[in-house]
């Protein structure tokens, strides 16, 4: 659904990404992870067809993306880390732009929005700042588009509108879809995300699913910190371990941990796990 | 699926546009609404009672600045890195929205003002009715808003439409820089040209065009536009004129959306 070879992008002499790949398929949820600066807006914005590619490095349902033809816009989605605000209500916005979208649920919307408990006669700038990010993503959501592009979709929201928000991807989205989620707030989306995607150093560091991450990896707590592990943090209740799985121990992923341990080991991670594919 | 133009989809976004043009360009209408009414109510304090003439020209002046303003009213988010993103990811193809973008910021702000303007003015004439010449719909005024009129506003508008999508910030006083700076080039390069003939010959094929000109001009009334024209424009060398002014004035208008045309294609967010 997704196919992107070899993709370069600078900007200022800073070199963001350089020859990416990666090919990504329908009804997965992925999860794209990766510190500051390394390209993962970069990259959604190439996905959406807001960044300039060639056809070659970048193709999205069958599409090139910076051609942005109508035909590819009604299936692809992109909601920034922060949307601009429309003037007028919410229900304004949503009816007048929604249309646009073939697979646009307008019923959708105003149910997802019921369990964000905001109100969509309201206008934009009456709601806070977590009011008006759950408005864009209940909109993003009830527009049903092949590709969702969410960028921090977790952020500024509050603990059970967070909840809430795992439950809705998770129950509206079908096989015919790919999500692709940015964030940094990887504890918020556990469970919702897989595959997982790190990117480092202008490339991909991982690209796997969690069952491939469980059965190369064991994700251990312990008081005291043992040896020949891959990465170790202190936390609270003692260390949060992680390493190399030798025994076929079934364990759950620490996102935030795996995140930290692949930034440590780099080598170890490109040697076990199969990236950009 | 036809990704250039269809119908419905075109119809889809100008009424989506035309919906959100209340919200966007409504307080801009009735501000200028607001500057006529104080420009009736001045005249009528200072015991001059307005002339057709000068609220025509008023209505007309205050239309072309709405014109002016509008595209950055209307479309200034367009190009820009974060409020942009709505505009670049509806599914629309660049034509239509180049085609919405033209009805909406010249079509329907025109009318607007026109309306409004008109609309404003006859009332003021009901209210006042010793104090104005006249409904202005009684007078002639198609002079004033003739087809010529409306391809130099047209033409002035789409240097502005370009330059909302060329600046990314002050676009209105960004574009009036670049066309004074324009403005500036060509009387240089004017004067280098008279210069350089002679400002002998200058004189003497102007003498020789006023020869040219016929006989009625000099007994004509000044005020009547439509007839100096009509007049002026026996002369051939003033149809050639007229003729490159609406040449280069079409060329201009129509570089001015092809370069919108290219903008909104190739923007980067």
């Amino acid at each position: 659904m997704i196919q992107i070879n070899n993709l370069t992008f600078s900007y200022s002499k800073n070199n963001v990404l350089r020859d990416l790949s990666l090919s990504l398929t329908k009804g997965n949820v992925y999860g794209l992870l990766g510190q500051n600066g390394v390209g993962k807006t970069t990259l959604l914005k190439f996905l959406a067809g807001l960044q300039k590619s060639t056809k070659e490095a970048c193709l999205v349902n069958g599409f090139h993306p910076y051609a942005r033809q109508p035909e590819f816009l009604q299936d692809v989605f992109y909601l920034p880390e922060e949307p601009e605000n429309p003037v007028g209500t919410v229900n304004q916005f949503v009816r007048n732009n929604g249309p646009f979208y073939r697979g646009f649920d307008y019923e959708q919307f105003c149910s997802i929005m019921e369990r964000f408990e905001v109100d969509p006669r309201k206008k934009f700038r009456d709601l806070s700042a977590g009011q008006q990010k759950k408005a864009h993503v209940s909109y993003a959501l009830a527009l049903n588009t092949k590709i969702l592009l969410l960028d921090e979709p977790s952020n500024g929201m509050d603990i059970t509108s967070k909840s809430v928000f795992r439950s809705t991807v998770a129950g509206h989205i079908s096989e015919e879809q790919l999500v692709i989620i940015s964030t940094h707030q990887v504890r918020d989306l556990e469970n919702l995300i897989d595959p997982v995607i790190i990117l480092d150093q202008k490339q991909v560091l991982l690209h796997a699913s969690i069952e491939e991450i469980t059965q190369k990896l064991c994700f251990i707590t312990a008081s005291k910190e043992p040896e020949g592990v891959l990465y170790s943090e202190q936390t609270p209740l003692g260390y949060s371990l992680v390493k190399a799985n030798t025994t076929g121990a079934d364990t759950k992923v620490n996102l935030e941990t795996l995140f930290n341990a692949a930034l440590k080991q780099r080598e170890w991670f490109k040697e076990h796990f199969k990236n950009g594919k | 699926m036809n990704n250039v133009f269809t119908i419905k989809r075109f119809g889809a976004l100008l009424l989506k546009e035309c919906r959100e043009f209340p919200a966007n360009f409504g307080l801009t209408v009735l501000s200028m609404n607001g500057i006529y009414v104080v420009f009736l109510l001045a005249s009528l304090l200072s015991s001059s009672s307005p002339g057709v003439f000068s609220r025509l020209t008023f209505i007309v002046f205050m239309t072309v600045m709405a014109l002016v303003f509008s595209p950055s009213k209307l479309y200034g988010t367009v190009n820009h890195k974060k409020k942009g993103l709505h505009y670049a990811q509806l599914p629309a193809s660049v034509l239509e929205k180049t085609l919405s973008m033209f009805v909406v910021s010249f079509v329907c702000v025109a009318l607007s003002m026109l309306v409004s303007l008109f609309v404003v003015d006859t009332l003021f004439y009901l209210l006042f009715p010793s104090y104005t010449s006249g409904f202005l719909f009684a007078n002639s005024w198609e002079g004033v808003f003739s087809g010529k009129v409306f391809f130099d506003m047209f033409l002035i508008q789409s240097l502005f439409v370009l330059g909302n999508m060329v600046f990314k910030r002050q676009k209105v006083a960004k574009t009036f820089a670049v066309l004074m700076g324009f403005a500036l080039l060509l009387s240089i390069v004017a004067g280098l040209v008279i210069k350089s003939i002679g400002i002998e010959a200058v004189e003497r094929f102007v003498e020789i065009l006023l020869d040219n000109f016929p006989q009625e001009l000099e007994n004509s009334d000044w005020r009547g536009m439509g007839s100096l024209s009509s007049l002026l424009s026996q002369n051939s060398f003033v149809r050639a004129l007229v003729i490159g002014k609406y040449s280069i004035g079409g060329l201009v208008t129509a570089s001015c959306w092809f370069g919108t045309y290219r903008l909104i294609k190739t923007t980067k967010y």
